[in-house]
């Protein structure tokens, strides 16, 4: 459904998106996961046609991103990272101007806009303005309006940032139904383990490139033997950390909540050694605990490792 | 199928408080004018014995005209000035773009959408402009000149203010350079040709601005909207007959009207086409 090959794109001397190549499939939901700046909103750009690439090609159903840009856009409903609204319009009337916009006939328009509304769950608000509307409200708008058109593709960047849990456990529901709908999805967002719900492939990129691709499964299977670990101190927290630090298999500490957290590539008895070291320093330890390998700590482990190889 | 952006664009700016408002104030502005003109004129007459005069139906008429020129032209550049760059900083433009909307619908909605509010300004005035069929002296046809005039000046504005909120990303820088381009056409004209005048008085060559003086008016004011539509309706308080009669060139047959209107449409077309490649410009 979509093939990007090679795509690089600069702003200035800083280069955004490095040699970036990957595929999705008809029907895939490929989850997009990156810090911030690491590309992945240039990606989306580019694949959206709002952006040219400076090397590389995107393809849509067949269709070069740039050199057949009217049926590429075609195949695709673009959702960005921000609302993008009229608040003087009211839900209806802004999906009727979009439905303009697409060249929907006026006698369709009023079944488009009910089917949508309904797959969005704002049917009880299609006579509400849109400035009267919550963010999950404006969100879910902006997907149904992305929607319009019956796109094949569908560029999410970050549909989820700035929800509430309920808001975000709501938009999941409604990629699911998307999914079930047969579209494909090229969705981004920092809340990992939601991605990992939906999502059939996951790409991280860190730096404008691609340092992990595959299913959920697959990744972490890759590294399943990498762990992210918590440690509590007793006022030595700075002591610690540098002891910690000075680990060749601690990767991606951060500190946190009072918490020091880190990926730990190693087996149960180096795990021990290490708490050992820390005591034998004095560091007076509270807790130490080991959580599974989630997708945050492979996303973790993965951009660190970038980061030290740079 | 009514071009969408048009459609939003009329629906949004006409429910809203703004619209009456802003047109009562145009209104209000212009009624004004019109009955200090018959007090004071009134007040010149009372005592002198003297007889309504008829042309002053006409004097209304010209000040109504001028009037309601400048009006428009203060308005018009704040609609269009905010077209495009208001999209970008809502974040609707890239939405728009990023359908197989052409960038041309895009343009000619922004245009139509202020035209039709330069035209409501107009009908709502046509009762004060109408008030000179009472007295005579001007036909429905001038009248007619004028709006058309109006609407042809109406575009180049318009097109200005397009092109400036498609080339500056802020509102606010759109809108200034907007009115600084108005200003150059409507005031640094003029100047402009008082300078050229002076230098070349101070030089001696009053022989070549005698002889071309018509040319000098023209290629100076040419541009100038304003001048095209005094020129129009205000020709002979200008003394723009005399410069006319003792032309000898070929431009003799030239009315500033029509230089005028034929740089709205040229520099229209090009601004227009300038706009396009802005919009669709991807970096």
């Amino acid at each position: 459904m979509i093939k990007v090959e090679n795509l690089v794109k600069r702003y200035g001397k800083f280069t955004a998106v490095d040699d970036l190549s990957f595929s999705i499939g008809k029907g895939e939901i490929f989850g997009f996961v990156g810090s911030n700046g690491a590309g992945k909103t240039t990606t989306m750009k580019v694949a959206a046609g709002l952006l040219k690439a400076d090397a590389g090609t995107i393809f849509v159903n067949g269709h070069d991103v740039h050199k057949h840009r009217t049926e590429a856009k075609r195949s695709i409903g673009y959702m960005p990272d921000f609302f993008g609204v009229y608040d003087d319009l009211k839900v209806t009337e802004y999906m009727n101007f979009y439905c303009g916009v697409h060249k929907i006939p006026v006698a369709d328009r009023k079944k488009t806009i009910d089917s949508l509304v309904e797959v969005v769950n704002l049917s009880d608000k299609r006579e509400a303005y849109v400035d009267d509307l919550s963010r999950g409200m404006k969100q879910r708008l902006c997907l149904a309006r992305s929607l319009i058109h019956n796109p094949e593709l569908l560029i999410l960047d970050e549909p989820a940032s700035g929800l509430d849990p309920r808001a975000r456990v709501e938009f999941r529901e409604i990629i699911k139904e998307l999914k079930d709908m047969g579209k494909t999805i090229l969705i981004s967002s920092h809340i990992l383990h939601e991605l990992s719900e939906v999502c059939t492939s996951i790409g991280i990129i860190n730096g404008g490139k691609m340092i992990a691709i595959g299913t959920v499964s697959e990744i972490q299977e890759k590294l399943n033997h990498l762990s992210r670990v918590k440690v509590k101190v007793c006022s030595d927290f700075s002591l610690a950390a540098s002891i910690l630090k000075e680990q060749p298999l601690v990767t991606g500490l951060v500190e946190a909540n009072g918490f020091i957290e880190f990926s730990f590539s190693g087996e149960v008895q180096q795990k021990a050694d290490l708490l050992k070291s820390l005591v034998n320093k004095e560091v007076r330890v509270t807790h130490f605990e080991e959580t599974a390998g989630s997708l945050e700590s492979i996303f973790m482990h993965l951009t660190n490792e970038e980061g030290e190889e740079k | 199928m009514i071009n969408p952006i048009l459609e939003r664009e009329l629906k949004t700016r006409m429910r809203t408080w703004k619209t009456p408002i802003m047109l009562m104030i145009y209104l209000l502005i212009i009624s004004i004018v019109v009955a200090l003109f018959f007090v004071i004129n009134e007040q010149r007459y009372m005592y002198g014995g003297g007889t309504f005069d008829p042309r002053m139906a006409i004097r209304i008429y010209n000040l109504i005209v001028v009037g309601q020129f400048i009006i428009l032209m203060l308005v018009l550049p704040a609609f269009t000035a905010t077209a495009i760059s208001g999209e970008r900083e809502r974040q609707t433009l890239d939405l728009m773009l990023c359908t197989d909307l052409s960038p041309w619908k895009i343009i000619f909605g922004k245009i139509s959408a202020a035209l039709a509010f330069v035209f409501l300004l107009i009908i709502a005035a046509t009762p004060f402009m109408s008030i000179v069929f009472l007295f005579g002296g001007i036909t429905i046809w001038e009248v007619v000149k004028v709006v058309l005039f109006y609407m042809v000046t109406a575009v180049l504005v318009s097109c200005i203010g397009l092109y400036c909120s498609a080339r500056f990303k802020r509102v606010v820088t759109s809108i200034i350079v907007s009115y600084l381009i108005m200003g150059i056409l409507f005031v640094g004209t003029v100047v402009a040709y008082g300078v050229f005048m002076m230098i070349m008085s101070t030089k001696g060559n009053n022989d070549f601005v005698n002889k071309y003086a018509y040319e000098i008016l023209l290629g100076f004011l040419g541009a100038n909207p304003g001048f095209g539509l005094a020129s129009f309706y205000l020709g002979d308080y200008l003394g723009i007959s005399y410069w006319l009669n003792i032309s000898t060139s070929i431009f003799k047959t030239v009315k500033p009207w029509m230089v005028s209107v034929t740089f709205d449409v040229v520099v229209s077309a090009i601004l227009v086409v300038l706009t396009k490649f802005r919009l669709t410009r991807i970096r």
